[in-house]
């Protein structure tokens, strides 16, 4: 499909700083998730002091907010169609996440535990643990079939998407870096589980195609990025390959000889010899991006392309440029030159530019606490202590949208997909004598409350379900449906 | 350097934006500009690392999500 829905799911790292000391204290070693029944409702009751319409655990943008496994604050951003959408909505979660974590942080301070509560956009801590960022991806269930075409893709795709990673030091080794985040804690090709047991793609048998119909593509492989380019280059690249694979383009795709291995090979050095199945010759996660590429060009070529698409081409080939001129030294695995400035591009070659710039300030090496230090500064998203965030504010790190489209994103859902019409339900809905649960993605309910006098109706719950009015949004792409909008309306003055 | 498998289609892009800091990799030849910037930028790592300690990394500790 040329025109695909696509969505991104980041759960984010909370850690508490108790007023004028160190980061420890109540909070800390795991304690932080005995508290998380206390913080919940703050991080929630935020929503509505720092002035976010929502509806359960989604907002009137159309993304969704809400505690994940393990005590993870998660965003998934709404259903997005232009990649453009899909990083500023990104993006405003960060801002969203922050802004409630502020608010939960003061809130806790009210209560006795002063300090700041700050939260990180990264996926992993020292003691190996792991939480995902998430991508979605509408496609036809012919692709759906045919995915496997996709995994050389996927594998290799972190040389342009991996957000970079210092690992622990293990039984006497020195860290080392590694491109991604994720790769030590995937373990198969296709898993039904994100958790324990993980894979490049997840089918959750709860996911239930209806026959004949587009599917949700789930990929769990990827990182959580800081990086607005990585960001946009990942899905779109992502996105474009889908469309080779649904048209029929990818028949003759390389197949790894084991993806797995090669995913975490790649991760620990970007010209890792990898095996493709039929080949005697090794080859690197660049020749398979080269590959994928020179597939997308040829086949956009013959076919057509959308806008974002040409621009994506155009920018992955930028890309894996740069990465070909990249030089790290094999001897201290920091960088020797990086002629295309990736560094303004891609998360992890600017966090291993960073750890440079410290390892030779301050005579340090691997086996240096601030090497590991850095890594998780970077995903920091408090403004004033993020090294991410002010390589953004020194324009050292590239911007693929302004500012206001972030701003925007914030309260506006995007206006070409069913999220706008969430977004709608529920902001119309504000300060109604209406109750909205937005039960999943695709249904909305409207149900009146009790009189505006503050009566309960005797027979409530028929009251309810007499007076009640369920929207269903099973077409990702119905973003404006004139009849449904009256009803709404209709609804609201009747009952609100 | 071998000729890049994408030369041809990204000539023009390609000259758009240098890299100062290793291109002119003396600190002697750098802009006065960037040689700030980057100066700026030591300081500000230094003061988060400084802040945050070498607890922190023992502190940052979380539960595995999904």
């Amino acid at each position: 499909m040329k025109t695909r829905i696509f969505g991104t799911e980041c759960e984010y790292a909370l850690m508490h700083y108790p007023e004028g000391t160190r980061p420890c204290g109540p909070f800390s070693h795991g304690l932080l998730l005995d508290r998380m029944k206390e913080l919940t409702p703050l991080l929630v009751s935020s929503l509505a002091s720092k002035g976010y319409t929502y509806a359960g655990e989604f907002l009137g943008n159309g993304g969704r907010f809400y505690i994940d496994r393990g005590g993870h604050p998660e965003y998934a951003t709404p259903e997005c169609s232009t990649l453009k959408d899909l990083v500023a909505h990104e993006k405003a979660g960060e801002r969203i996440v922050l802004d409630l974590t502020t608010g939960a942080g003061a809130l806790l301070a009210d209560s006795g535990h002063a300090g700041t509560l700050r939260v990180f956009k990264n996926n992993t801590d020292s003691f190996g643990t792991t939480y995902g960022g998430h991508e979605n991806y509408l496609v036809t269930p012919s692709a759906m079939q045919d995915i496997r075409a996709l995994i050389p893709f996927l594998v290799t795709r972190q040389v342009i998407a991996g957000s970079g990673k210092v690992t622990a030091p293990h039984d006497g080794n020195s860290p080392v870096y590694q491109i991604t985040q994720r790769a030590d804690f995937v373990d198969r090709v296709f898993s039904d589980r994100t958790s324990e047991v993980r894979g490049i793609i997840n089918l959750r048998k709860r996911e239930i195609p209806r026959e004949g119909q587009n599917r949700r593509l789930h990929i769990i492989v990827g990182d959580s990025n800081m990086s607005q380019y990585a960001i946009w280059l990942k899905i779109g690249t992502t996105s474009l390959i889908l469309r080779l694979l649904e048209e029929g383009a990818l028949g003759d795709a390389p197949e790894l000889s084991s993806p797995v291995r090669a995913l975490k090979g790649i991760s620990r050095g970007l010209n890792c010899p990898i095996g493709l199945k039929g080949h005697t010759r090794k080859s690197t996660a660049l020749d398979v991006q080269s590959l994928y590429w020179d597939r997308a060009r040829r086949f956009c070529a013959n076919n057509g392309a959308t806008p974002d698409e040409k621009e994506i081409l155009q920018q992955w080939a930028i890309t894996l440029e740069g990465l070909e001129e990249l030089r790290i030294s094999p001897q201290t695995g920091l960088l020797e030159a990086d002629p295309g400035n990736l560094k303004s591009k891609l998360d992890w070659v600017l966090k291993l530019w960073l750890i440079d710039r410290v390892h030779k300030a301050k005579g340090i090496g691997w086996d240096d606490y601030r090497s590991r230090l850095i890594d998780v500064l970077y995903h920091d998203l408090d403004p004033e202590a993020g090294l991410f965030n002010r390589c953004l504010q020194m324009q050292i790190a590239d911007k693929v949208l302004d500012d206001e489209a972030i701003e925007r994103a914030l309260h506006e859902p995007p206006g070409d997909t069913r999220a706008r019409i969430r977004g709608m339900i529920i902001q119309s809905s504000a300060g109604k004598n209406v109750e909205v649960v937005v039960e999943n993605w695709e249904m909305v309910r409207i149900a009146a409350n009790a009189d505006k006098n503050g009566f309960e109706h005797p027979f409530r719950r028929l009251h309810r379900m007499s007076n009640r009015l369920d929207v269903r949004l099973l077409d990702p792409f119905l973003a404006r449906d004139e009849s449904l909008t009256a009803e709404v309306d209709g609804f609201l003055a009747a009952w609100g | 350097m071998a000729e890049s498998r994408f030369a041809p289609k990204t000539k023009k892009k390609r000259e758009s934006k240098k890299d100062e800091s290793f291109e002119v990799p003396a600190s002697s030849q750098m802009s006065p500009d960037m040689k700030r910037k980057l100066e700026d930028l030591d300081d500000f790592i230094e003061g988060v690392l400084e802040k945050a300690g070498e607890e922190f990394l023992d502190e940052f500790r979380q539960v595995e999500g999904e």
